[in-house]
C-alpha cells in the first residue's frame, strides 16, 4: 500500500466524491457529485485521468459491473476507496486545519 | 456482453470511432458507456448533442495526448482475499477494538465469565451424574424391578419367582442394604454393605478389579461366606495389598472369606457401599407380603423391551397374590414398576439438578442481555466508523461477519475465564452435594464440559451480538458522517435496549422468587418441632458380634452394662438405646393386628413403625410421656407380660377417643406375640422434619433385642468433652464391639436439610448475581438514554422544567420498564414453580404476600439503579449542553 503522500486538490475532491457516492461511485455519479458540492463542473478528461492515477497509487479500487441497455451494453466502472486513501485525506485535512487555526473569523463569509 | 438494443445510440458514430482508436480499450469502453448514460439523461437535441460530445471528447483526448494515460498497467495488488486471511484480519481488528475500550470490555468479560462459568459447573455435575453412560457393561439392559405400593421392596418369595420363571429376563438377582461389622485383624468397624442373591453380579456385568465375583451357586452355599469388598475399603483397610484375596475376616462375628474387590465405580445399591455378602433370607411364614425388604434387578433379553418385562412380572405377581387373596384383581394399591438402571440411580438427584440448571440458564441469559445492551450503547459511537467502512467498500455481509467475530471473540474469552470460575464452583459443589448422589467422584471439567463451554460461548456470542450487529450494519445515509449529533435519539435502539431490560428483570424476578421460597422453606423447617430434644444429645451405632456374644441374653446384658457405664460418666446425664434413631432415613415397618378386630385383607391392616428401646432412651431424648409408663426392670424378668409403648399417632389411629392402655396388638415383626400397651409417648418425626410423624411402637430391650442398635447420650456439659469419654468407656468395655458414627444428633438433623440448604445456597447466589447484573444493566441503559437525551432534556429545563421533575421522569420511566419485567417475571415464576415443588415445605409457591414483597424489592432496586442517571440529568447545565450540540 502506498504511504500517505500529499495529494493534490483535485485528487482530494475526487476521493471525497467517491466517498460520498458510496456504492454508486462511477464516472457519471462522481462527476455529478463534484459538480453538486463545488458548484463547478470538472474537466472530464481530468476526471478520468485522476481516477486512473489514484487507482495506480493504490487509493482507489475499481470493478466492472452493471452493463445495461442504457449504456449500449457497456458495463460501468465502479470505484471505491482504499484504507490508504482515508489516511491520506485525514493527514491532508489535519494539515489544513492547523494552518487555519486562529483565523476562523477571517474564514467567515461576509454577511 | 448484453445484446445491443434496437434503439439508436446517443453517442454519434464519429465520437465512438475517435475514442476507440485513440484511447486504451478499457478506458474507451468506460468513457463511451458514461457518455451514453449522460446523454440519455440530458435529452439533447441533435446539434446540442454533437456539441456536447465534441467538448467532452476533446477534453478526454487532450489529456490522452498529454500522455497521461498509460496502458492498462498493474494495479496495486490487494492482499489475498482468501477466507482464512479475511478471518485473520477480522480477528485482529476485533482484538484491537476490544483492547481499545478496556473498562467496557472487562465488564463484559466478567459478566460473561460468571454466566458461562455457572453453566459449565452445573453441566459438569449434570453430565457426570445423569447423562454419562453408565459404567456397568450391561447397563443398557439392566432394570430395577419394584412394586409401588406401601413400599417398593419385594419379599424373598417374589424374588425367587422372578429368578425361576421370568422368561423375558436373561438373568436376575436381588439385594438388600445392610450395615455389618467387619473385624478380624484390626479394629472392628461398621460398614454400609449389601446382602446379595442370585445373579446379582452377572446382571451388572462389572468384572472384579481383583479376584473374582461369587456366582449364584456360591452365594447359596451355607458353609462358607464369600464376601466382595469395595476398592475404597481395600485401600483404606487392607493397604491395597493383593494378598487380601482369600483372607478370612469376621462379618458380624461370623467367618467370611474375601474373594474379590470391585472398582470404585460400582455403586449398587448406593454410593458408599463397601461390601457385598451372601443373603440369608428371613423365614417367611404366612403372607409373604409381610416380609418385604429386597430389591430386584434383572438383565432383560436384547430382543424384549422393558414393557414386556413389566407385563410378565405383573402376571407373576398376580399369580402369587391369587394364592393368598381371594380376588387379586381388587387389590389396587400396587403397581409393578420397571426402571432402567441409569434413571433409577439419578432419580433422587434429578429434580435438584434440573432446578439448578434452569437457574444457571437464567443467569446466562441475563448476562447476555447485559452484554447486548453494552454493545448497543456503543452503537452510536460506532456508527460513523461503520459507515466509513461501508464507504470503503465493505459489503454488509462482510461487516456483519466482522462484528459477529468481535462478539464471538468476546464470548469465547468470557467462556475461557468462565472455565476458571467453573473450576472453583465445581470443587465447592462436589463437597455440598447430597451423599446419595451417584458418581460424584466422576465430576470433573473433562472434555465434555469443555465442548459444552465452547458451544455455550459461541451461542452466547451470537445471541448478544446478532441484534446489535444487524442494526449497526444497516445502511445509513451519509449525514452520519458529518460532525455533530442529532437532537433526537435513535428510537429503534432504545426500544431494543428497553426490551432487553424487561427480559432481564423478568428473569431476575424468577430467580429471586425461587430463592425467597427456599428461604421460607428452610425457615419453616427449622421451626418444626421434631418431637424430641436434640440439643446436647450424642448418638452412636453399636453392633455386637456373634462370636463373642452368641446368645441373645448376652447381647442384652452387654447393652445394659454399656449404658450403665456411659450413664455413670460425669459428662453424661442420661443414656439409652433404640434400634434406629430419628433421621436415620428409614425404619422397620410392619402391619398390625388388633385384638378384637378383624380385617378382610392384609392391605387394610394399619401399618406401624416398629422399634426396640429402653426407658433411658425416652429420658435421654426428652420424649414426653403422655399416658401410662415407659419400661421398667419388671418387663425383662422371666415370664413377664410382653408389653409395648406406642406413640400418640398410633394411639389415635387405632383407638381414637379412647385410652390405649391395656389394649393388645400383634405386629408382623413378631407374628406370634400379642403385646399389651402400657404407655403412650409423644410423636417423634423419625423420617424427617418435613414428614409427618408416623405411628410407632416400641418393644423393650430384653423382651426383644437386635445385635445392631443405636444409642443416645444426653451430655451434661459440652459435647466435645463427652464424646471421647463415651468412646473410651465403650472401648474399655469391649474393644471388639465396634462403635461408629459417634456424633451429635443435631448434625443428623442438619444433614437432613442439606439438600435444601444446597438449593438455597445456589439459588441465592444466582439470584444475587442476577440482581447485581440486572442493576448494572439497568443503570447502563438508562445512563446511556439520559446521555443521549441530554439536549432534549436541557431544552426542557431551559423552558422551565424543574430538575426534580426531570428526575422523576427518568425514574418513572425506569420503573415502568421494570414493572413490565416484573409482571412478565411473575407469570414465569408462577409457571415454573413446579420445578421447586419437591423441595418446598409449608410454603405456597403462589403465596401473594411473598410474591408482592419480592416484586416491590425488585422495583426498588430498579428505581435505585436509574436514580443516579436521573440525578445526573437534573444536575446538568442546559446552556452548556446546548452549546455543545
Amino acid at each position: 500500500m502506498a504511504k500517505a503522500e500529499f495529494i493534490g486538490e483535485f485528487e482530494q475532491l475526487v476521493l471525497l466524491a467517491v466517498l460520498r457516492c458510496g456504492e454508486d461511485a462511477y464516472g457519471v455519479s462522481i462527476g455529478a457529485e463534484i459538480r453538486r458540492q463545488t458548484g463547478r463542473s470538472s474537466s472530464r478528461g481530468a476526471l478520468y485521468v485522476t481516477l486512473e492515477r489514484l487507482e495506480k497509487k493504490g487509493y482507489l479500487q475499481s470493478r466492472l459491473a452493471d452493463s445495461s441497455q442504457q449504456r449500449m451494453g457497456r458495463p460501468r466502472r465502479y470505484y471505491r476507496l482504499c484504507p490508504a486513501a482515508l489516511k491520506a485525506l485525514r493527514t491532508q485535512r489535519q494539515a489544513l486545519l492547523s494552518m487555519w487555526e486562529g483565523f476562523e473569523e477571517e474564514l467567515e463569509p461576509s454577511s | 456482453m448484453n445484446a445491443r438494443s434496437d434503439r439508436r445510440p446517443q453517442v454519434p458514430g464519429w465520437t465512438e470511432a475517435l475514442l476507440s482508436r485513440h484511447l486504451p480499450a478499457r478506458l474507451s469502453s468506460e468513457v463511451l458507456g458514461d457518455f451514453e448514460e449522460e446523454l440519455l439523461e440530458l435529452r439533447l437535441s441533435w446539434p446540442a448533442r454533437h456539441l456536447w460530445c465534441l467538448r467532452q471528447a476533446s477534453s478526454v483526448l487532450f489529456h490522452s495526448l498529454l500522455g497521461k494515460f498509460s496502458s492498462p498497467g498493474r494495479l496495486p495488488k490487494r492482499r489475498g482475499d482468501s477466507f482464512m486471511n479475511a478471518f485473520g484480519q477480522d480477528f485482529r481488528i476485533a482484538f484491537r477494538k476490544l483492547a481499545r475500550r478496556p473498562v467496557v470490555s472487562f465488564l463484559a468479560l466478567l459478566t460473561l465469565a460468571l454466566g458461562i462459568g455457572a453453566n459449565s459447573a452445573i453441566y459438569s455435575v449434570v453430565y457426570a451424574v445423569m447423562l454419562k453412560p453408565s459404567p456397568y457393561p450391561n447397563a443398557e439392559r439392566t432394570l430395577m424391578l419394584g412394586m409401588r405400593g406401601e413400599d417398593s421392596s419385594v419379599s424373598f418369595r417374589e424374588c425367587r419367582q422372578v429368578l425361576d420363571k421370568a422368561a423375558t429376563l436373561e438373568k436376575a438377582g436381588c439385594y438388600s442394604g445392610w450395615t455389618v461389622s467387619l473385624s478380624g485383624d484390626d479394629d472392628a468397624v461398621l460398614l454400609r454393605a449389601a446382602a446379595v442373591y442370585g445373579d446379582f453380579f452377572e446382571v451388572l456385568g462389572q468384572p472384579a478389579l481383583l479376584g473374582r465375583l461369587p456366582s449364584a451357586q456360591e452365594l447359596e452355599r451355607h458353609e462358607e461366606r464369600p464376601v466382595v469388598i469395595s476398592s475404597q475399603l481395600w485401600r483404606t483397610r487392607f493397604a491395597a495389598d493383593s494378598s487380601v484375596i482369600g483372607r478370612e475376616v469376621l462379618l458380624d462375628g461370623s467367618p467370611a472369606t474375601i474373594v474379590g474387590v470391585l472398582p470404585d465405580s460400582f455403586e449398587i445399591p448406593n454410593p458408599g457401599v463397601q461390601a457385598w455378602f451372601p443373603l440369608r433370607p428371613f423365614q417367611e411364614q404366612g403372607d409373604y407380603r409381610r416380609y418385604r425388604y429386597l430389591d430386584v434387578l434383572g438383565l432383560r433379553r436384547s430382543e424384549t423391551g422393558p414393557q414386556a418385562v413389566r407385563q410378565e412380572i405383573e402376571a407373576l405377581e398376580m399369580g402369587m397374590l391369587a394364592e393368598v387373596v381371594d380376588s387379586p384383581q381388587e387389590v389396587v394399591d400396587w403397581t409393578t414398576t420397571v426402571t432402567p438402571l441409569s434413571a433409577y440411580q439419578s432419580a433422587q438427584a434429578r429434580p435438584l439438578l434440573n432446578a439448578l440448571w434452569a437457574a444457571a440458564g437464567f443467569v446466562l441469559l441475563i448476562a447476555c442481555a447485559n452484554v447486548a445492551n453494552l454493545q448497543l450503547s456503543r452503537a452510536s459511537a460506532r456508527q460513523r466508523e461503520i459507515t466509513l467502512r461501508r464507504a470503503l467498500g465493505a459489503g454488509r455481509l462482510r461487516l456483519l461477519r466482522q462484528l459477529l467475530v468481535e462478539n464471538v471473540l468476546l464470548a469465547v474469552s468470557g467462556g475461557a475465564l468462565g472455565l476458571a470460575v467453573a473450576y472453583f464452583a465445581v470443587n465447592g459443589l462436589r463437597r455440598f452435594l447430597p451423599a446419595e448422589t451417584p458418581r460424584v467422584a466422576e465430576i470433573a471439567l473433562d472434555h465434555q464440559v469443555l465442548l459444552f463451554t465452547l458451544a455455550v460461548s459461541l451461542a452466547a456470542g451470537l445471541l448478544f451480538g446478532l441484534a446489535p450487529a444487524l442494526r449497526l450494519s444497516r445502511r445509513r445515509h451519509f449525514s452520519a458522517l458529518g460532525a455533530g449529533r442529532t437532537l433526537t435519539a435513535d428510537l429503534g435502539q432504545e426500544r431494543l435496549s428497553r426490551l432487553l431490560v424487561v427480559a432481564e428483570t423478568a428473569l431476575g424476578l424468577v430467580l429471586v422468587v425461587g430463592a425467597g421460597l427456599m428461604v421460607q422453606t428452610l425457615h419453616r423447617l427449622t421451626s418444626v418441632d421434631p418431637g424430641f430434644g436434640a440439643q446436647g444429645v450424642i448418638r452412636m451405632e453399636l453392633s455386637v458380634p456373634r462370636n463373642r456374644y452368641p446368645e441373645q441374653e448376652e447381647v442384652v446384658r452387654f447393652f445394659q452394662r454399656a449404658m450403665e457405664e456411659v450413664r455413670n460418666l460425669p459428662q453424661v446425664e442420661e443414656a439409652g438405646l433404640v434400634h434406629l434413631t430419628p433421621f436415620t432415613g428409614y425404619n422397620w415397618g410392619s402391619r398390625l393386628e388388633i385384638e378384637g378386630r378383624t380385617f378382610s385383607d392384609l392391605q387394610e391392616q394399619p401399618m406401624t413403625d416398629w422399634q426396640i428401646a429402653d426407658s433411658g432412651y425416652f429420658r435421654a431424648m426428652r420424649i414426653p410421656l403422655l399416658q401410662g409408663r415407659t419400661f421398667d426392670p419388671r418387663d425383662i424378668q422371666q415370664g413377664a407380660t410382653p408389653v409395648t409403648v406406642i406413640n400418640h399417632a398410633l394411639a389415635q389411629t387405632l383407638w381414637p377417643g379412647e385410652s390405649a392402655l391395656g389394649k393388645r396388638i400383634r405386629s408382623g415383626q413378631e407374628g406370634d406375640v400379642w403385646v399389651t400397651v402400657v404407655g403412650v409417648v409423644g410423636n417423634v418425626r423419625h423420617h424427617g422434619l418435613d414428614q409427618p410423624p408416623l405411628p410407632e411402637m416400641y418393644r423393650p430391650l430384653g423382651q426383644r433385642s437386635l445385635r445392631g442398635m443405636h444409642a443416645v447420650a444426653l451430655a451434661s456439659g459440652p459435647l466435645e468433652g463427652a464424646i471421647p469419654a463415651i468412646r473410651d468407656t465403650l472401648r474399655q468395655l469391649d474393644p471388639q464391639v465396634p462403635v461408629s458414627h459417634l456424633a451429635p444428633l443435631e448434625e443428623k438433623i442438619q444433614g437432613s436439610m442439606r439438600d435444601r440448604s444446597l438449593m438455597l445456597g445456589l439459588l441465592g447466589s444466582f439470584a444475587l448475581l442476577a440482581l447485581l447484573l440486572g442493576a448494572v444493566g439497568i443503570y447502563g441503559v438508562f445512563s446511556d438514554g439520559v446521555a443521549r437525551r441530554l439536549p432534549e432534556l436541557s431544552i426542557r429545563m431551559a423552558l422551565g422544567a424543574s430538575p426534580s421533575h426531570l428526575k422523576r421522569r427518568v425514574v418513572s420511566q425506569g420503573l415502568r420498564t421494570a414493572l413490565a419485567g416484573v409482571v412478565l417475571g411473575l407469570a414465569a415464576a408462577l409457571g415454573l414453580s413446579r420445578l421447586l415443588e419437591g423441595h418446598l415445605f409449608q410454603t405456597d409457591p403462589h403465596d401473594p404476600l411473598l410474591l408482592a414483597s419480592l416484586s416491590i424489592f425488585l422495583l426498588l432496586v430498579s428505581a435505585a439503579a436509574c436514580y443516579l442517571p436521573a440525578r445526573r440529568a437534573s444536575r446538568t447545565d442546559p446552556l452548556q449542553v446546548l452549546r455543545d450540540v
